[in-house]
């Protein structure tokens, strides 16, 4: 069994750095129409007309919709949105209608035809509007919604999540010391290189859609659910996906591109512009968080309470369910078992906020953070000894009451120890210089899924999943690793075709860490089915025991007889012959888990899945008459459970350790009274490679009880310690705290003269 | 977005270039793009001729001039990045010119197109003039020479005449110390704010970048100097003629602020 732990280069490397990979952004079909779509220039008003008849009569129009096309509404949770605006404009950029003409310019100037009468409406720009007496509601029919299940909700309100275990007020009650916080955190855009971007047809009854996503089958569903169909009628295929990091996880263009082809009897292709991306691109959401700790003089946590505002802009998405993941964060890394809280998700009349890697941790574990370091600084502690004296060691419980197996909180601190002695690193401070730490724990993303593997009759393999690869590398490589593992052949001849949701079994997605996680462990089991049916064959082809074999290099060995063997091709084809092509399937799902049934509503997230475990630590350097600050090291310490391809783990550390330094000193999607100020990288600072410290990295391997080899996920995480270990080392710098982020010049120059 | 419809020519020389400018009231001259281009994209600019002078070779060159050092309008902000004349005895040039951009910018970028841009970003025009630089022009009239302080007239705007081709920057030799102080958020990007200081002829220059519309002399710090001022009481004295602009890399107050910083440090840097 080799392959495992080994870092193989991926196998789409050199066609994405020759240029020659096939994006979604690349694809064309014959004959296809340019779609594009009239977006809302404003961010509230009524609809008072819509007229395209003018735009009909354009040379070259083939299709034009609207929402009198598509009635009705969608929703992963709340049912809220409709595909088209409907009478009433929610947000800036949300689409009203959609043309698709025969050139990209007769779709421009059929865009400009269209007549629309619109009556603003006051904009209820941001929560704290929202959340005032007498706000006026964004769904005024909010109540007629499904929501699946069923959650409270309230008005602009869409969705309320509370927790409480134990007796909170009795450890405020016995509290020598009670430290609170307030942290604020902005919008964060995902940026993917490659837009949205989909073409789609309609073809015997079936649409058929090539599309850059992280979830075909959501996309799947999502279209079916908008153009009324089953989820069988909707085809949906992945081509090379130019980046994605949660931005990609929900159906947009899809449906759109659908309907515009039905209609027009032709492809039609949907490409975002970069404005498009920025004003409906489903960023990260904009939060407040508020943290209470009651504390005795020696350090232990007798209470926590918090609560979180989020931001969840004009409709709901999946943002419903992602709220539901608050409290195991919010109330998270340090053991107590007195705990309240609450997060509301709130309406605004702002594009819709979404999915970004390390959804609501990265501002969680930021305020966590902060606050740990607020109250060791209160305590007059050592903050790596409150952090030791607290974080959750072996069998502690959860927010929601779950024990906790496999905590490596402990070891990642150690690494870390290993490679930034705290005490050398904290001992001799210079003037500006800090030092910060910040933990976290994680969960994979347990949604199920399943591969097929046949034997092809010349000893390679070829996987097929609707398991997605977004650059991490979880297709390109590890499930090949794994495949290889198995049948003893080589990476190079184990073949992974694309993503088909007619084709594949069904998979959850590349989202929180989880391809590895669950596909890979699909992927195990369908590769131990083939291997049984392999070695049965050349038991019998070799004349031996089959617990005398052994797969290696392509071939089927009696162990210590090297030469009676036969090759993988032979049995092939001799299987073939005999019993038809050789094939197994695995399906994977996680088992569920035990948590205090009681203690939380308006979540469907009880506990953790395939926790992991992270520490990181940055020293910083504050330039004290123009705030700038400067990162002079990082130390990553992150548990993965087991490295299937440890470079290819390190490079999404790279990744989202930069990331996570855009959110931490640059980036903020700002908006005024619900318009866009940043649509284009002009004004929206993301970091480029030259911002990049070197980033030193320990993995940590605690395996867990259900990941093939104990693997856990291991992409998404490295971004959320981020914000919180740079805010840490510069309020350590400057003796001040910063509880905004981010940590722009000039909020740092203020702080360090407040 | 994607620019306007326009037509383009490729000059040969540069005669030919000034003719084919002199064919259209809108044409622009291009030569490395990096600042046509970008605005051209934005609609800010919508000329309806190219002019081409990207292929005329011979405008690319660094010659000593006995005094001074000659640089071709053409020469490529790379090229003056390595230059050994340039690193010798204008080093603050060189060292500026390697400060712009990225690699890319700076293979294709040259010197007389970010001087003929005018953009009180740009880092080499706020050089060129605390060096006092002169610009040779070519028009239909004949060779002619502007003064850097007489160059930049406006925002995107200077002393060049549509038909103008800007051929030859002259700088002096230096025998003091000189230096750029640019601050920037993020590596790569135009400066928030810098300082150039040049000590020069008993006495020190300074100009600034995005304090203004156009590129501008420090004259108040100047004259502090001259009248024997320390660096801080000097640098103190930045904010007088300028206007600085506000935006996402930071506001008029904190552009005004990071300039004194800057000055300062540029200051205690030429006298260390």
């Amino acid at each position: 069994m080799t392959a495992i732990g080994e870092s193989v280069p991926r196998q789409d490397a050199e066609a994405k750095l020759r240029g020659t990979a096939v994006y979604g952004i690349d694809y064309e079909e014959p004959h296809y129409l340019h779609g594009k779509i009239l977006r809302a220039t404003v961010p509230a008003a009524r609809i008072v007309r819509l007229d395209t008849s003018k735009a009909e009569q354009i040379p070259g129009v083939l299709a034009i919709v609207t929402a009198q096309d598509v009635p009705g509404r969608w929703g992963f949770a709340t049912v809220d949105q409709p595909l088209l605006a409907d009478g009433a404009i929610r947000y800036e950029g949300e689409p009203i209608a959609a043309v698709a003409a025969e050139t990209w310019n007769q779709a421009r100037a059929a865009l400009k035809a269209i007549e629309l009468g619109l009556e603003p409406l006051d904009v209820v720009g941001t929560m704290d509007e929202a959340l005032a007496p007498h706000a006026r509601l964004i769904h005024p029919d909010w109540e007629s919604y499904e929501m699946r299940p069923s959650f409270p909700r309230e008005g602009n309100v869409a969705t309320v999540v509370e927790l409480e275990r134990g007796d909170p007020d009795a450890g405020f009650a016995a509290a020598d010391v009670v430290v609170e916080g307030e942290y604020h955190a902005p919008r964060h855009h995902q940026a993917s290189i490659e837009p949205r971007v989909c073409t789609a047809r309609y073809e015997d009854g079936t649409y058929v859609i090539h599309t850059s996503t992280q979830v075909p089958f959501g996309v799947r569903d999502g279209a079916a659910g908008y153009l009324g169909v089953r989820p069988s009628d909707v085809r949906v295929i992945v081509p090379t996906v130019g980046g994605g990091f949660g931005g990609k996880l929900l159906p947009t263009l899809e449906p759109i591109a659908s309907l515009l082809a039905r209609k027009a009897n032709r492809p039609v292709k949907l490409v975002n512009t970069r404005k498009e991306e920025f004003l409906s691109g489903c960023p990260r959401e904009n939060a407040v968080i508020r943290i209470r700790t009651a504390l005795s003089k020696a350090g232990e946590i007798l209470a926590h309470e918090s609560e979180v505002l989020m931001d969840n802009g004009a409709y709901g998405g999946e943002q419903p369910f992602v709220a539901g993941l608050s409290p195991l964060i919010v109330c998270s890394n340090y053991r107590t078992d007195s705990i309240r809280h609450q997060t509301k998700l709130v309406y605004t009349n702002t594009p819709p906020t979404g999915p970004f890697r390390g959804v609501l941790a990265t501002y969680a574990v930021f305020a966590v953070e902060r606050h740990a370091d607020e109250i060791a600084k209160t305590l007059g502690m050592d903050r790596i000894e409150f952090r030791r004296q607290n974080l959750y060691r072996e069998g502690d419980k959860c927010a929601t009451g779950q024990v906790l197996e496999g905590v490596a909180f402990e070891e990642t601190l150690d690494r870390v120890e290993e490679l930034a002695p705290w005490k050398t690193m904290t001992g001799s401070k210079k003037p500006y210089r800090g030092v910060g730490v910040a933990c976290a724990i994680w969960n994979t993303n347990s949604a199920p899924g399943g591969s097929t593997i046949k034997l092809n009759e010349d000893g390679t393999a070829s996987l097929t999943t609707g398991a997605t690869e977004i650059g991490t590398g979880a297709i390109a490589q590890a499930l090949p690793q794994i495949v290889a593992a198995e049948l003893g052949v080589s990476v190079d001849d184990v073949f992974v075709s694309e993503p088909d949701t007619s084709v594949g079994l069904f998979d959850g997605g590349a989202q929180g860490g989880r391809t590895t996680y669950m596909a890979g462990t699909a992927t195990k089991k369908a590769a131990g089915e083939v291997r049984e049916q392999i070695l049965d064959v050349a038991a019998g082809l070799l004349e031996a025991d089959r617990g005398d074999l052994e797969l290696s290099d392509g071939a089927v060995l009696v162990t210590g007889a090297p030469d009676r063997k036969v090759s993988l091709s032979k049995v092939a084809r001799v299987a073939q012959a005999t019993d038809g092509p050789m094939v197994g399937s695995g399906s994977h799902a996680h088992p569920p888990i035990e948590f205090e049934s009681g203690c939380i509503s308006g979540s469907v997230i009880n506990g953790f899945t395939g926790a992991t475990y992270h520490t990181h630590l940055a020293e910083v350097e504050v330039d004290p008459d123009t705030g700038q600050v400067t990162i002079l090291r990082y130390v990553v310490a992150q548990d993965v459970g087991r490295a299937i391809n440890p470079q290819a783990i390190e490079g999404q550390i790279d990744g989202g350790v930069l990331q996570g330094i855009g959110y931490a000193l640059f980036e903020d999607l700002r908006l005024v009274d619900g318009v866009c100020v940043d649509w284009g990288f002009g004004t929206y600072r993301l970091p480029t490679a030259a911002d990049m410290p070197e980033i030193e990295i320990a993995l940590v391997e605690v395996p867990d009880p259900v990941g093939a080899y104990g693997v856990k996920g291991a992409a998404e995480a490295p971004i959320i310690p981020v914000a919180g270990a740079i805010a840490n080392a510069v309020a350590d710098a400057i003796g001040k705290p910063v509880n905004s982020i981010p940590l722009t010049p000039f909020a740092v120059l203020e702080a360090i003269h407040s | 977005m994607i620019p306007a419809a326009f037509d383009y020519e490729l000059a040969g020389n540069i005669d030919e270039a000034i003719s084919l400018l002199g064919q259209s009231g809108e044409a622009k001259l291009i030569a490395g793009g990096h600042s046509l281009l970008p605005l051209m994209r934005l609609r800010f600019a919508q000329p309806d001729l190219l002019v081409d002078i990207g292929r005329i070779d011979d405008l690319s060159y660094v010659r000593d001039a006995g005094d001074s050092i000659a640089v071709g309008a053409m020469t490529r902000h790379a090229d003056v990045a390595a230059d050994p004349l340039l690193g010798a005895d204008c080093g603050i040039l060189a060292e500026t010119a390697a400060q712009i951009g990225d690699p890319q910018v700076r293979h294709r970028g040259t010197l007389g197109g970010s001087i003929a841009h005018a953009d009180p970003a740009s880092d080499l025009p706020t050089v060129l003039l605390a060096l006092d630089a002169e610009f040779d022009v070519r028009g239909p009239a004949g060779d002619r020479t502007i003064a850097a302080g007489d160059f930049f007239t406006g925002f995107l705007e200077s002393a060049l005449e549509p038909t103008d081709v800007l051929t030859e920057v002259r700088v002096p030799k230096l025998d003091g110390p000189a230096t750029y102080a640019k601050y920037n958020r993020r590596a790569q990007d135009w400066a928030t704010v810098a300082v150039a200081a040049v000590q020069r002829n008993g006495g020190t220059a300074l100009a600034l970048t995005n304090m203004a519309a156009t590129p501008v002399r420090a004259l108040g710090v100047e004259q502090a100097l001259a009248d024997g001022a320390d660096a801080a009481t000097a640098a103190a004295r930045v904010g007088e003629g300028t206007n600085p602009p506000s935006d996402t890399n930071g506001s008029a107050e904190y552009r005004a602020h990071l300039a004194t910083v800057l000055t300062r440090r540029a200051l205690e840097q030429l006298s260390a």
